[in-house]
């Protein structure tokens, strides 16, 4: 080995040094090379310098990844880097697929990376979850905002206490509450009228007794005083550990409906009273307006007969007083009836006109006397005067000729009937006293309303027991009123009021 | 590149279930390197080393057009293509692909592919020889953006890296 061969080794066991050393920055020192004419040491020594520069590159490369520097661009065919080159790679990867995460991407995976991608498909597939969870939440939330501000349904919400947290646009309008939200720090059982408060509170202790949904039909108020009929559903909410946390409440304005209901219930009770008046009807036509004809019938042709025979002038006239008499009745019962099924249609429409009542009470004692005085029944007017009215006089004169009929069927032979006429303050009150059977307590109850009450005369006269329910009727008619005060066995007075109907 | 008419439809592949039904849809690794290096070979041998590299990065193209219209759901987001991308190329075990930068505004990629089929566990050369994956490549990307790219392999493992490399760009 020559000097010039001995001095490149020894510049090369440097290198070699100074690489084993770790030392960063070598600067291989092979000068003098050129002259060295061993081909195999200068081949070494090439080999060397350019292991020394893939040894500084590598060093660099590795260096700038400890101090994670990703963003460089690693050397190009270098052996003692490839394995840093594939943990670069893989980092620079990760380093990705963070990003990505951060940009709300979850749909990729990190595949072969140790546990680095376990460790961070954990973590996407649990943010993944954590999405799907506050989609799930978004999508809830729009729902529920699209409900609570399109539903027509009002939607109130409070807390435990029914202070009203929220209210949606529907509910706002129907309780004429403010955009500001102002009005919405009132409780809830405040917008429930006092006479509704009761159940509003009834509402909500349920509620808490764990019914899951209660319901009620409550009159809310509205912001200027008035209120209208809602009915209510209402439920508690509850936070996400399980807890009651408010109550919702959902209403509808049923006003109408309630009105409807009640137009209804009127029609239903209308319809009964019509379908009772059928059956009045029916009963008075097949019954009391039919007796009257089999007397008409037997005694005119017992008159028949007698008149075309021995002509018995005192039968005939019998038989003929007879026949009137059960004519009159049929009269009277047809006259009530159709004043009766009038009223009962509305046709009967009150026309004042200006009379004296005085007239009309004579009128109609003239009339009754013609049954009383078979009887012997003193019919007299206490007190004759001038009484002068306006005032619907056929009405009037109805209810005087069914009070006075009454009051003769009612009184046994050689009694007394009495008409007194009481005036007033614009006002008369008229009452027909009898000595009769009189009435007992129970029947009073029923004399004007109940149109299947009857009972027989004293001479045994049937009736329809249409005559003071009819009275009853017409009385109203003409603003005035009607009552009754008997003893049973002593006789009945009946007294009606009449006011001027100017 | 211009997408030249070839005589290939997606079809040609035939129908593998009916076919083999017993021996599946799958080879081994070494009978796909065998055909792909000895007709690499054969083309080096009559056409040159570089005209036989453009031969196979046309072919990678055509298959990368064919295999993203035939395989690949390509109304998908990019993200979501990516993933899909990711997760076919696991399932065919062509490659682990996995994305190192992306400049979505610009189209710019550098993605590696892993344990790639043409090359993992090859002698090293010093030069790159995954040319039909260049053209695999650049043949999804252009089918699913519509627009043209240049991709290049930059590492690979017959240059002694680990991974292959590859950088995708849009040429404007």
């Amino acid at each position: 080995m020559n000097g010039n061969e001995n001095d490149t080794f020894s510049k090369l066991i440097l290198i070699i040094d100074q690489i084993l050393s770790g030392k960063r920055k070598i600067n291989p020192d092979i000068s003098g090379i050129e002259n060295c004419e061993n081909e195999k040491l200068k081949e070494l020594a090439e080999k060397i310098v350019f292991l020394t520069e893939q040894y500084r590159e590598s060093y660099g490369f590795i260096l700038d990844l400890a101090a994670g520097k990703l963003n460089i661009d690693p050397p190009h065919i270098n052996a003692f880097a490839n394995p840093f080159k594939q943990l670069h790679s893989d980092l620079r990867h990760l380093t990705w697929q963070i990003q990505e995460i951060a940009n709300g991407d979850y749909d990729q995976c990190v595949s072969f990376s140790g546990d680095f991608s376990e460790a961070i498909n954990k973590m996407i597939e649990a943010l993944r979850e954590r999405q799907v969870l506050a989609d799930r939440n978004r999508e809830n939330e729009y729902l529920f905002r699209s409900i609570f501000s399109t539903s027509p349904d009002g939607i109130i919400i409070c807390d435990l206490d029914n202070h009203i947290n929220n209210l949606s646009n529907a509910a706002r309008k129907m309780l004429q509450f403010t955009e500001d939200g102002n009005d919405d720090k009132i409780r809830f059982v405040d917008l429930i009228i006092d006479e509704d408060k009761g159940k509003g509170h009834w509402f909500f202790e349920e509620l808490h007794k764990g019914t899951p949904t209660v319901f009620a039909e409550l009159r809310m108020l509205q912001k200027d005083g008035n209120w209208f009929w809602s009915e209510q559903h209402a439920s508690v909410l509850f936070d996400s550990n399980g807890h009651p946390k408010g109550h919702i409440i959902i209403f509808r304005d049923i006003t109408e409906r309630k009105a409807g209901e009640e137009q209804l219930l009127k029609f239903a009770s209308d319809l009964d009273e019509s379908n009772r008046t059928k059956d009045k009807l029916f009963s008075v036509v097949a019954h009391d307006l039919k007796n009257p004809f089999n007397a008409l019938l037997g005694f005119s042709d017992i008159l028949l007969k007698e008149a075309s025979g021995n002509q018995n002038i005192d039968k005939i006239k019998k038989y003929a007083q007879i026949l009137n008499d059960s004519a009159k009745k049929e009269f009277d019962l047809l006259v009530n009836l159709l004043d009766w099924s009038r009223l009962q249609s509305d046709k009967i429409v009150v026309s004042p006109e200006p009379f004296d009542l005085n007239e009309l009470i004579a009128y109609n004692i003239g009339i009754g006397n013609t049954t009383a005085l078979t009887k012997n029944i003193l019919l007299q007017f206490a007190n004759p005067g001038n009484y002068p009215i306006i005032t619907d006089k056929a009405i009037v004169n109805t209810i005087l000729r069914n009070l006075i009929g009454n009051a003769v069927k009612y009184t046994p032979d050689n009694g007394t009937i009495t008409i007194s006429i009481l005036p007033g303050d614009d006002t008369y009150q008229i009452s027909v006293a009898d000595s009769g059977t009189g009435i007992t307590e129970e029947n009073i109850k029923k004399l004007f309303t109940d149109t299947a009450h009857s009972t027989p005369g004293t001479n045994n006269e049937k009736g329809s027991g249409l005559g003071l329910v009819l009275c009853k009727e017409f009385v109203n008619k003409v603003s005035g009123d009607i009552w009754v005060k008997s003893v049973y066995g002593q006789g009945a007075t009946f007294t009606f009021s009449l006011k001027n109907l100017k | 590149m211009e997408e030249k008419d070839y005589n290939f439809s997606w079809d040609q592949l035939g129908d593998i279930d009916e076919g083999r039904p017993n021996l599946g849809s799958k080879t081994s690794v070494a009978v796909y390197r065998l055909m792909q290096y000895t007709m690499r070979a054969v083309l080096e041998k009559e056409y040159g080393d570089e005209q036989t590299r453009l031969m196979l990065v046309q072919a990678g193209r055509l298959a990368g057009r064919e295999f993203c219209r035939n395989m690949l759901d390509t109304s998908l987001p990019l993200n979501k293509f990516i993933a899909q991308l990711h997760d076919s190329l696991l399932d065919l075990e062509i490659g682990v692909l996995k994305v190192e930068k992306s400049d979505v505004e610009n189209l710019n990629f550098i993605v590696t592919v892993s344990e790639d089929l043409d090359c993992s566990g090859l002698p090293i050369k010093g030069v790159t020889v995954c040319d039909y994956d260049e053209g695999f490549i650049e043949g999804i990307f252009s089918v699913y953006t519509g627009k043209k790219f240049d991709v290049k392999e930059v590492d690979c493992w017959t240059t002694g890296e680990r991974t292959c490399r590859f950088s995708i760009n849009q040429i404007t």
